[in-house]
C-alpha cells in the first residue's frame, strides 16, 4: 500500500511537471506569434515608408544627405526645397507646379525649388511655374546614396543638410501629394506665428 | 472702273478669300508597270550596330543608332568616318537616343520631344570632337506638347507635324503646324483625320499616323498616311494643303475601334522620301495582322500626283526607310526589324 501511495505522488509529479513545461512552451509559442503578428500590425510612420520605399537611407538606418554643390541649405533649422528633373512623369510634374504655386502664393521664400537640368525654361515654360527656381547641374548627386530620382522630390532638411522628410510624387496619385502639401503648407503657417 | 466691273471684283475676292486652305479631288493615278529591283547587301551592319535610321548628307551617310556611348556614325562610302554623341545629363549630350532625320547645309536637327526643343548640330564640328556640337536651339511653347517630326525651314519658321490627341491643347487632331521663332507665335492647318469609334488617345494617334518628306527648296511638305489611301502635299508658304486620293480607294473617315485594335486596318504608305522632282512611297497595301507572304512597294510620284514608276520589294526585306542617289538610280534600304541595310538598284 506504501509502494503504491509513492508511485502514486510521483506520477503525480512527473506529470504536475510535464504539464507546467507544456504551459511555459505554450506560453513561449503564443509570444512569438503575437511578436509577429504585432510586428506585421505595427504600420510605420509615412515617411518610415518613403524612405524605406525610395531608398533614402544612406546606409542601415542613417537618413540621407543633401550634398549637390549647388543647393543652398542655409542657416535655418529647418530646409525645404523641391527638387526636379526634366524626364519625370509629366502628370506628376504638372501637378506638383500646381501645388508649389498654390504654396509660393501664401509662403513665397519660405521654400525652394531647384530644376535638375540643361534646360533652363523647364518649368515655366511647359508646366506654367510661377515661382522662382535655380536650374542646377543633373551631373552632379543630390544625396549621398545612389538614389536616382526622376519624378518630383520634396525634402524637408536640418541645417546639416540631413534629410528628415521626404516625399516623391507618383503618377495616378495625386492624393498623396495634395496630403502632403497640406501638411507642408500648416509647418509653414506654424512655424511663420 | 464701273460699278459692274467693281462688284465682279469684289465678289471674286470674295469666293477666294473664303475657298479653303484644303484642295481636294486629286488622285494618285494606278502605276501600269512594276519593275523588280537589284538587291545586294551592304557592309553597313558591320561597321555599326544598332541602326534606327539612315539620312544623307551630301556624300556622307548619318547614321542615327540606339548605341548609348556613340549614338551616331558618319560614314561615306560605306567606310566609317567619325562617331559622335552620347546619352547623359550634360550639356552637349541628350537624355535618349533621337534619330537625325533633317539635314540643312552642314548642319543636322535633333527634335527631343520631352522639352520640345529642336537642337542644330554642327556636323563638321561634332565628327571632329565626338560630343554634339549645337550651335543652335530653338524651344516651342507648351501648346505645341503633340509636335513631332519638326523642320527647320529657314530662320523665320519651324515646321512639323503634331498630334493633340493626348496633350489636348490644340484640336485634338493630327495636323501641320508653322512655328515662328520670333515672334514665339504657331499657327496650324489641318490634316485629313480618321475618327475613330468609340475615341480612345492611344489608337486615334496610331491610326492617324503620318509619313512626312519635305522636298529638298524647302518648300512643300509631303505627307503620306499610314492607314488612309491619301497623300498630302503642304504648300510651306502658302500654307495651303493639296490633297491626293489613291486611284480605286475609298478614303477613310470613320473607323472601328475594335477592329483597329485587331490589327485589321490597310498599311498604305508607311515612308516618304522626297527629290526635286519625285516623291518615294513605301507602300504596303495590307493589315498588320496579314498572315500572307506579300511584297512592299517603291511607288514614284512627281509633285503634282503623276505616276512615275512602281517597283517591288519581295516579301521578307521588310524595308522600313531608305534613301536615294536618283541620278546613280541606287535606294539604300533599312529594315529595322531585320536590324539589316540593302542597297537596291532601280532598273
Amino acid at each position: 500500500m506504501k509502494l503504491k501511495s509513492k508511485k502514486l505522488i510521483l506520477s503525480i509529479v512527473v506529470l504536475s511537471i510535464l504539464n507546467v513545461w507544456l504551459l511555459y512552451s505554450n506560453y513561449v509559442s503564443k509570444k512569438q506569434i503575437n511578436n509577429i503578428i504585432s510586428i506585421q500590425n505595427n504600420k510605420p510612420a509615412p515617411y518610415e515608408i518613403e524612405t524605406r520605399r525610395w531608398g533614402f537611407e544612406q546606409s542601415g538606418d542613417k537618413p540621407a544627405k543633401i550634398i549637390h554643390p549647388d543647393v543652398d541649405i542655409g542657416e535655418k533649422s529647418l530646409f525645404m526645397a523641391a527638387f526636379f528633373t526634366d524626364n519625370g512623369c509629366s502628370y506628376c510634374v504638372k501637378h506638383e507646379v500646381s501645388l508649389l504655386n498654390e504654396l509660393n502664393d501664401k509662403y513665397n521664400g519660405e521654400f525652394k525649388v531647384y530644376l535638375l537640368s540643361q534646360n533652363e525654361s523647364f518649368l515655366e515654360r511647359l508646366y506654367g511655374a510661377e515661382f522662382d527656381y535655380s536650374t542646377i547641374d543633373p551631373q552632379e548627386k543630390l544625396l549621398n546614396n545612389d538614389f536616382e530620382f526622376r519624378n518630383p522630390v520634396t525634402l524637408l532638411a536640418d541645417k546639416n543638410g540631413v534629410v528628415q522628410i521626404s516625399h516623391i510624387a507618383e503618377k495616378d496619385n495625386e492624393e498623396k501629394s495634395n496630403q502632403f502639401y497640406k501638411r507642408i503648407s500648416s509647418l509653414l503657417l506654424s512655424l511663420k506665428r | 472702273m464701273s460699278i459692274n466691273k467693281f462688284i465682279i471684283v469684289v465678289i471674286t475676292f470674295s469666293i477666294l478669300g473664303c475657298s479653303e486652305n484644303v484642295e481636294k479631288k486629286n488622285t494618285l493615278p494606278v502605276h501600269k508597270k512594276t519593275l523588280s529591283l537589284k538587291i545586294e547587301p551592304t557592309s553597313l551592319n558591320e561597321n555599326v550596330l544598332g541602326i534606327i535610321y539612315l539620312k544623307q548628307m551630301d556624300s556622307l551617310t548619318i547614321a542615327s543608332t540606339f548605341q548609348e556611348e556613340h549614338l551616331y556614325w558618319v560614314l561615306e562610302d560605306e567606310k566609317v568616318m567619325a562617331n559622335f554623341g552620347n546619352i547623359g545629363k550634360g550639356p552637349k549630350e541628350i537624355a535618349y537616343p533621337i534619330h537625325i532625320y533633317d539635314t540643312f547645309k552642314r548642319n543636322a536637327f535633333l527634335y527631343d520631344s520631352q522639352l520640345l526643343q529642336l537642337s542644330e548640330i554642327d556636323i563638321d564640328k561634332s565628327m571632329k570632337s565626338g560630343k554634339l556640337e549645337i550651335v543652335n536651339q530653338f524651344e516651342f511653347p507648351k501648346e505645341l506638347s503633340g509636335a513631332r517630326d519638326v523642320f527647320y525651314i529657314n530662320d523665320k519658321t519651324i515646321t512639323g507635324i503634331y498630334d493633340d490627341n493626348f496633350s489636348k491643347r490644340l484640336n485634338e487632331k493630327r495636323g501641320v503646324f508653322f512655328y515662328y521663332q520670333k515672334s514665339g507665335t504657331y499657327e496650324l492647318l489641318e490634316l485629313n483625320n480618321i475618327d475613330l469609334d468609340p475615341y480612345e488617345a492611344m489608337p486615334a494617334t496610331n491610326i492617324n499616323a503620318k509619313m512626312p518628306t519635305l522636298s529638298p527648296d524647302r518648300k512643300r511638305l509631303a505627307i503620306a498616311s499610314v492607314h488612309n489611301p491619301i497623300l498630302e502635299i503642304v504648300d510651306l508658304e502658302r500654307k495651303k494643303v493639296k490633297e491626293f486620293k489613291l486611284e480605286g480607294k475609298e478614303v477613310i473617315e470613320n473607323y472601328r475601334l475594335e477592329d483597329f485594335k485587331d490589327g485589321e486596318a490597310t498599311q498604305y504608305f508607311t515612308f516618304a522620301y522626297s527629290t526635286v522632282d519625285h516623291i518615294y512611297l513605301l507602300y504596303k497595301g495590307y493589315s498588320e495582322n496579314n498572315t500572307e507572304e506579300k511584297p512592299d512597294f517603291i511607288k514614284i510620284y512627281t509633285w503634282d500626283g503623276d505616276p512615275v514608276g512602281k517597283y517591288e520589294i519581295p516579301f521578307g526585306y521588310a524595308i522600313s526607310s531608305f534613301y536615294l542617289n536618283e541620278e546613280k538610280g541606287e535606294l539604300t534600304g533599312h529594315s529595322l526589324e531585320n536590324g539589316k541595310t540593302f542597297n537596291f538598284e532601280l532598273r
